[in-house]
């Protein structure tokens, strides 16, 4: 929804830019690390554009639409395993119920995850992951930093991954080329799903990431409530 | 569906005017599943459809009106019990009988006589009833009140049945039934097997009951067959808990031929529209020397007033699972429609 309106018009697009940058300045004081960051972030850069992004863009010209949301709910109803796990850390137990009861329609009635029958049936997505969970227990981020391959990250989100790695059904296939087909498939799924939010980007692109990043976090351990203050942009 | 019915009656007594109405509800639930078995090939079944009609009788009475109830099972997906034709076609039975029984209540209690539930049934095995599968391996497998295994009496739906339940006093409910199902022999006890039980609603969110059920010796099944239970259900708003114990024991010309018993815990946490359900049983059959557990999952999705889905996993131990003839593991998938 949100990229096509994007792609809809150039006004559309530098009045989200305008005010995904408003928070610019907020940020740069959890990054202590820029210029370490800044090298790693040029790393992943490159290694995007020979890479992955032209992958990305292949993978999206020659697949049909229907065949990448398929792909893409497939990875999404894997991912609901972990939000199980995640929502149930942190007490969220009708959204851990929910996220349960995702996995079970969309694995049977939705074809192995193919079709995401569970939303139109009204039990939505709850996203999330062991940083947030952390987040939730009041641990926080600790600096910004950017992680060679894996990106924009923080101390706390970074030192979480391996509890992700643990709680994702990926990593139990015994059988190690389809496993790592899977791991490069959903690489390949998440980069194409970037291409569209990229379009976005203004500026100086490190700091733009940065902050759309930290701002995400933020958005998403605190369930969408954030304290935001708009007088600055008046 | 009560207008239509009231409607024929309106048209019937436009042709003639003395009929009287009655007040008739015609229901139904349909409700198939696509079923994975070990050891099986996938397999459509019908998870229990019935069609129902029900109503009351004005008797003219200041306090007491007369009812009656009829359901039956309509197959969806397999006629089993009907005839093949050479044709290949099917005919004879379209339904299978569930429940046919005329009765009258008021302020006094509830009399009924015909095919009904048992209290053993509505107040015992109930309480952990809660998946809505219907294949054996969900509902009945760990429930010794009825009659999967070949004997005694149905205490679930049986026919035969005369049987009163009190009013609901201070909480209290009592229900108590008799089987008198004939015979040609009249040296044999008239009344076959009774069924007594008791519950207790009277604080919010609890139900609390018991049962004894026995089947005599001397009536036309020609064995003694000794049943209990016990069972409490809780509700605390979105979560429900549930346990239920049964023991039975059948014993034919003074020997004990079956003693078996079994424990049962169940929970449903409710989400709005959707509901996860599970179910962890004991089944002990001490003359068989054969003991296991039973596990089950269920995720329920309502949709709308009159719909859901549901996806059902079961795990019965194998030892208990080749004893009852039942499957070690099934999935089902459900859709049901009510009306």
């Amino acid at each position: 929804m949100l990229p096509s309106i994007l792609r809809s018009g150039v006004l559309a697009t530098s009045v989200a830019a305008a005010l995904i940058c408003v928070p610019a300045q907020a940020y740069a004081e959890q990054d202590p690390w820029e210029g370490f960051n800044r090298s790693v972030f040029s790393f992943n850069e490159t290694i995007d554009r020979y890479a992955l992004k032209p992958a990305a863009q292949g993978y999206r010209y020659v697949t049909p639409d229907i065949a990448e949301q398929g792909v893409s709910n497939f990875f999404d109803n894997i991912a609901d395993v972990g939000n199980v796990f995640n929502n149930l850390f942190q007490l969220k137990f009708d959204a851990a119920g929910k996220s349960f009861s995702r996995v079970a329609f969309n694995s049977t009635f939705g074809l192995v995850g193919l079709i995401d029958v569970a939303t139109p049936m009204g039990i939505g997505p709850h996203n999330e992951d062991f940083g947030q969970t952390l987040g939730y227990w009041g641990v926080g981020s600790g600096p910004y930093i950017v992680l060679p391959f894996f990106g924009p990250s923080t101390v706390r989100d970074g030192l979480s991954k391996p509890a992700d790695w643990a709680m994702d059904p990926i990593s139990e296939v015994g059988h190690v080329a389809t496993r790592n087909s899977l791991y490069g498939l959903r690489l390949l799924d998440v980069r194409a799903r970037l291409l569209q939010a990229e379009q976005i980007i203004s500026g100086d692109k490190y700091s733009f990431t940065r902050d759309a990043y930290l701002q995400r976090r933020e958005y998403l351990i605190n369930d969408g409530v954030v304290d935001v203050q708009y007088d600055s942009d008046f | 569906m009560k207008k239509s019915l009231i409607a024929l009656a309106v048209a019937g007594a436009m042709t003639a005017p003395i009929v009287a109405q009655a007040d008739a509800t015609l229901y139904g639930s349909f409700r198939v599943g696509l079923v994975s078995q070990q050891d099986e090939d996938l397999d459509l079944r019908d998870e229990s459809t019935r069609i129902g009609i029900k109503g009351d009788v004005d008797l003219g009475l200041e306090n007491t009106k007369g009812l009656f109830h009829w359901e039956a099972n309509l197959d969806t997906t397999d006629n089993d019990a009907g005839v093949v034709n050479t044709d290949g076609t099917k005919s004879g039975k379209m339904f299978s009988e569930r429940l046919a029984y005329i009765g009258a209540t008021g302020n006094w209690g509830t009399a009924l006589v015909g095919r009904q539930y048992h209290p053993h049934y509505t107040m015992v095995a109930s309480h952990t009833n809660i998946f809505n599968s219907a294949d054996k391996e969900f509902g009945e497998a760990f429930i010794l009140g009825n009659n999967v295994d070949g004997n005694g009496y149905h205490h679930k739906r049986n026919d035969n049945t005369l049987a009163y339940a009190s009013p609901i006093m201070a909480g209290f409910q009592v229900v108590a039934g008799a089987v008198i199902a004939g015979g040609n022999d009249d040296s044999q006890d008239d009344v076959d097997g009774y069924n007594v039980a008791a519950q207790y609603t009277g604080v919010e969110g609890l139900r609390v009951s018991a049962s004894y059920a026995a089947t005599e010796e001397d009536g036309v099944l020609g064995f003694d067959q000794d049943l209990w239970g016990v069972g409490a259900t809780y509700k605390l708003s979105a979560l429900t808990v549930a346990a239920r114990y049964e023991d039975r024991e059948i014993d034919a010309a003074g020997v004990t031929t079956d003693e078996r018993d079994a424990w049962e815990l169940a929970a449903a946490y409710q989400m709005g529209a959707t509901a996860l359900k599970a179910r962890f049983g004991d089944l002990d059959i001490a003359t068989a020397d054969v003991d296991g557990e039973q596990w089950g999952l269920e995720v329920e999705q309502k949709l709308g007033n009159k719909g859901r889905v549901w996806v059902g996993y079961t795990d019965i131990d194998e030892e208990v699972a080749t004893a009852l003839n039942v499957a070690e593991d099934t999935l089902v998938l459900g859709y049901r429609l009510d009306f």
